[in-house]
């Protein structure tokens, strides 16, 4: 069959659902807006999945995290497991303290190492002459490196200037807006707790959801800056969600001394050599009565272990695809009700030669017609919902966003379930034979 | 009885013969149902953590944050400044018009930010080799929280100053209740944090929320008599007199001063309704209120459409039940009881769906309740709008003349 005889059975194909469709319109228009309402509400879920579950590409290969045996790993025996609970166990599992940071920075074996700790600061200048407190994340200077955080503006600090505690930070994107709006930020001096800082680079994309860094500081309002690791000793700034292990004296130089849980810390080792040097060294420090109290994993072997738990957004998606499938299931009995009515023509059809493939192809592809425009409506209709979220949601100031992802993941399955919708109908119909006069109910 | 009643059995016979739309109906109806049902268990969950009261006597209380740098870069040197400091700043409040106490706290129910619970042991062990457990929250003040938070006594009352000074905790009857359970006696126990400390229980108050109460266990609370300090943020609570809030206010932000590029201070009423979890779950019910009513209208437009397209197909046969004697009425009751056949199936089908998701949703949202209520609200609104759906076109099947029976199909 060649391809103009293709196209020209298309073409025939298409007019006749176009037909099909306007001898119905209430009945098209109730399926174009279950469809596309219902997109609207999947799309939204999945922007706000997407948010949650997005990860940070382009990770090395290299990078490995340390975990080390802490008590407050161990859950409460409690059904159903207290949430805050999983998540103490969780920052347990991920972070250490001051002084198992400094053992683990003192090998000298990996090529690069990231610490990092969230803490409160004080920031004023550009368009905000008055100080306001934000998170900021003190983090040593192959923060950048290790994670590949893109930058809009400037650099990052390095190596040298954590190590000399020179007075600079990176603003992110949100800071850098509410800053300094279109003025020039890179160079320009902010107040951090009354100190001022140059400004070296300022960050392109807002933070992800789940910060792989510092896992257990996911949600809540993004970091706001970066800061060299070492004036997190110097501002005196106490981390934001510590959790103590044992007694912490009162003042920051004790939290320093205590076992409080309070930093993240990754390394690069690149080959295996490194790998088996930086294991030997842990099983130096880290072994308590004969046994090893460190686990050393690659990031794949961290990101395997430490999957995430069904949380609330895994729910909405999971209801909102429940949301989705309802509307199939309307959008299939109407096209039911559709075919009945359609039979004794259809009987026509076939008795002038239309085949069963025939008929078939020419329901579904009506229903294409319908679902290709209704998804698309569905994400353009998501656009305010998604917007209206980001406003009232003071919780966190990281968006949800509509992008390309957001885009395919509501528009395709929209258009899936609008197509699958006329499947059964279609095949219902296709059997109506040559003779066949309808049947009324 | 009614006529309608007495014609169940073709209506059944006649939906069966149509099974597979039928079972679409149901379906569609099942769906809808453990949407609705689960939205409203949800937002009733989050309305009901919003809705906490606070547990403390919110009329006239004052909250005050300052927020400024250290005051040295040395540890004890700066941490000795930040004790004179509030010592200062606290007794240059006590002393202002219209206060009639002030505590340093290290924490409130509307503070915004959230800390990690803490794990609780004390008591016998209940099992061999096992403690009690709980999840709660420190809180660092001075004796004085009794006044300025109206802590109600359950046990033990407001403890004497050198009782405190030997060190001890008031709990709250949440804390009690999962420490000590049975009856065991608390006053006088040992309870012990994530510091390891031992701290006598030197009494027990009703519950109040220090924490945001999106975050468990905020009504578990242990009120430690130890200031914590923090070298660059204070946070007190300020009990005024009665009726002198605005003028307290008014004192308080002039003791203060003005904020500056490094400073940054909170003088505001202490209100349970304007924290970040109020205005969060207010957020998630209207967010979560735009999917049901978006449910809502598909299931009546679904519907709607439906019933209009099965009115035009059964012309035929309205007539001829016209023209045996039915009367307008009659066509009326026969298409909604044949609706609520469908929604009565599609409810019961829902209902299993929804126990099975119920059990999910207890894993996310910890204390979430699936009420009678909810259930029964769900079915009555899907069921109005079914019928609402088929009241239009019965309507317009009513008026169907008995002569379409005579004309040919």
């Amino acid at each position: 069959m060649t391809g103009a005889v293709l196209a020209s059975r298309l073409a025939f194909q298409l007019r006749l659902a176009v037909r099909d469709l306007r001898r119905s319109p209430g009945l098209s228009l109730a399926i174009f807006v279950g469809l596309a309402l219902s997109g609207a509400i999947w799309t939204t879920a999945s922007c706000h999945y997407l948010r949650v579950h997005q990860g940070l590409p382009g990770l090395g290969q290299g990078l490995h995290h340390v975990e080390l045996e802490h008590a407050r790993a161990r859950p409460v025996e409690a059904r159903p497991r207290p949430r805050w609970d999983a998540e103490a166990a969780l920052a347990a599992r991920l972070r250490v303290t001051p002084a198992e940071h400094a053992i683990l920075a003192g090998s000298g074996i990996p090529t690069r190492q990231a610490a990092s700790v969230r803490a409160q600061v004080l920031v004023a200048g550009g368009a905000q002459p008055l100080a306001r407190p934000v998170p900021a994340r003190f983090a040593s200077g192959d923060f950048f490196g290790l994670f590949p955080v893109p930058l809009a503006e400037g650099r990052a600090f390095t190596r040298d200037e954590d190590a000399g505690t020179e007075a600079v930070v990176v603003l992110g994107k949100s800071l850098r807006r509410r800053l300094f709006a279109d003025a020039p930020a890179v160079g320009a001096e902010v107040l951090v707790d009354g100190r001022p800082f140059r400004v070296l680079g300022v960050l392109a994309r807002d933070q992800p959801f789940t910060p792989v860094w510092d896992l257990a500081a996911r949600g809540g309002l993004q970091d706001a800056l970066y800061l060299p690791f070492g004036w997190w000793g110097r501002l005196l700034a106490r981390p934001e969600h510590p959790l103590p292990q044992g007694p912490a004296g009162a003042s920051f130089s004790d939290l320093l001394r205590s076992p409080t849980l309070a930093v993240a810390h990754w390394v690069e080792l690149p080959d295996q050599e490194r790998r088996q040097a930086y294991a030997d060294y842990l099983d130096r420090h880290f072994r308590a009565d004969g046994r090893r109290r460190h686990q050393l994993r690659s990031y794949p072997e961290w990101k395997a272990t430490f999957v995430p738990e069904f949380v609330d957004v895994d729910f909405y998606a999971m209801l909102t695809g429940i949301v989705l499938l309802a509307a199939g299931l309307n959008a299939t009995r109407l096209l039911l009700a559709r075919g009945f009515a359609q039979a004794s023509e259809m009987g026509i059809h076939r008795a002038l030669g239309a085949t069963r493939i025939q008929v078939f192809g020419g329901q579904v592809l009506a229903a294409g017609l319908l679902a290709i425009p209704a998804a698309l409506l569905g994400v353009v209709l998501a656009v305010p919902y998604v917007e209206l979220f980001n406003v009232m949601v003071e919780a966190t100031d990281i968006p949800v966003r509509l992008d390309l992802r957001g885009f395919v993941q509501g528009f395709f399955p929209a258009v899936a379930v609008g197509i699958a919708s006329s499947v059964y109908p279609a095949w219902r119909l296709s059997r109506a034979t040559p003779s066949a006069r309808g049947e009324r109910g | 009885m009614p006529a309608v009643f007495l014609q169940l059995g073709p209506m059944l016979r006649s939906l069966l013969r149509h099974k597979s739309a039928f079972a679409l109906v149901v379906l569609e109806m099942a769906s809808g149902f453990t949407i609705l049902a689960c939205l409203l268990a949800v937002s009733s969950w989050y309305v009901s953590m919003a809705r906490v009261p606070s547990g403390h006597e919110e009329a006239d209380l004052v909250q005050v944050v300052v927020q400024q740098p250290a005051a040295a870069e040395g540890g004890a040197q700066a941490l000795a400044a930040a004790a004179a400091r509030q010592r200062e700043r606290l007794s240059r409040l006590r002393a202002l018009p219209g206060v009639r106490a002030a505590v340093p706290v290290s924490a409130s129910m509307i503070d915004p930010s959230w800390a990690f619970p803490t794990l609780f042991t004390a008591g016998p062990a209940r099992a061999a080799g096992r403690r009690p457990e709980v999840l709660g929250h420190v809180v660092h003040t001075e004796p004085q929280v009794v006044e300025v938070l109206g802590l109600r006594f359950v046990e033990g009352g407001p403890p004497a100053s050198d009782v405190v000074a030997a060190g001890g905790v008031i709990v709250t009857r949440c804390l009690r209740e999962g420490l000590f359970p049975g009856g065991a006696p608390a006053l006088g126990a040992a309870l012990r944090g994530d510091d390891g400390t031992a701290l006598p229980v030197l009494a027990v108050v009703e519950d109040v929320y220090m924490r945001n109460p999106l975050v468990q266990h905020a009504n578990c609370v242990a009120f430690r008599f130890a200031t914590r300090l923090d070298e660059r943020r204070e946070q007190y609570l300020v009990r005024a007199g009665s009726g002198q809030r605005q003028q307290v206010l008014g004192e308080v932000t002039r003791l203060l001063g003005a904020a500056g590029p490094d400073r940054h201070l909170t003088v505001a009423p202490f209100d349970s309704a304007v924290g970040l979890h109020a205005g969060l779950v207010r957020a998630l019910v209207v967010i979560l209120g735009i999917i049901a009513g978006v449910v809502a209208m598909l299931a009546l437009l679904g519907a709607l459409a439906v019933s209009s397209f099965l009115v035009a197909e059964r012309t035929r046969q309205i007539g001829v039940r016209r023209a045996l004697g039915a009367r307008r009425g009659d066509v009326v009751a026969y298409f909604l009881v044949e609706n609520t056949i469908a929604s009565l199936l599609g409810t019961m089908l829902g209902l299993g769906f929804t126990v099975a998701l119920y059990q999910l949703m207890r894993e996310v949202f910890v204390g979430i309740q699936l009420r009678p209520a909810h259930l029964g609200f769900t079915a009555g609104l899907l069921w109005l709008d079914g019928m609402l759906a088929a009241l239009l076109p019965a309507r317009r099947a009513a008026e169907i003349p008995p002569s379409v029976a005579s004309r040919a199909a």
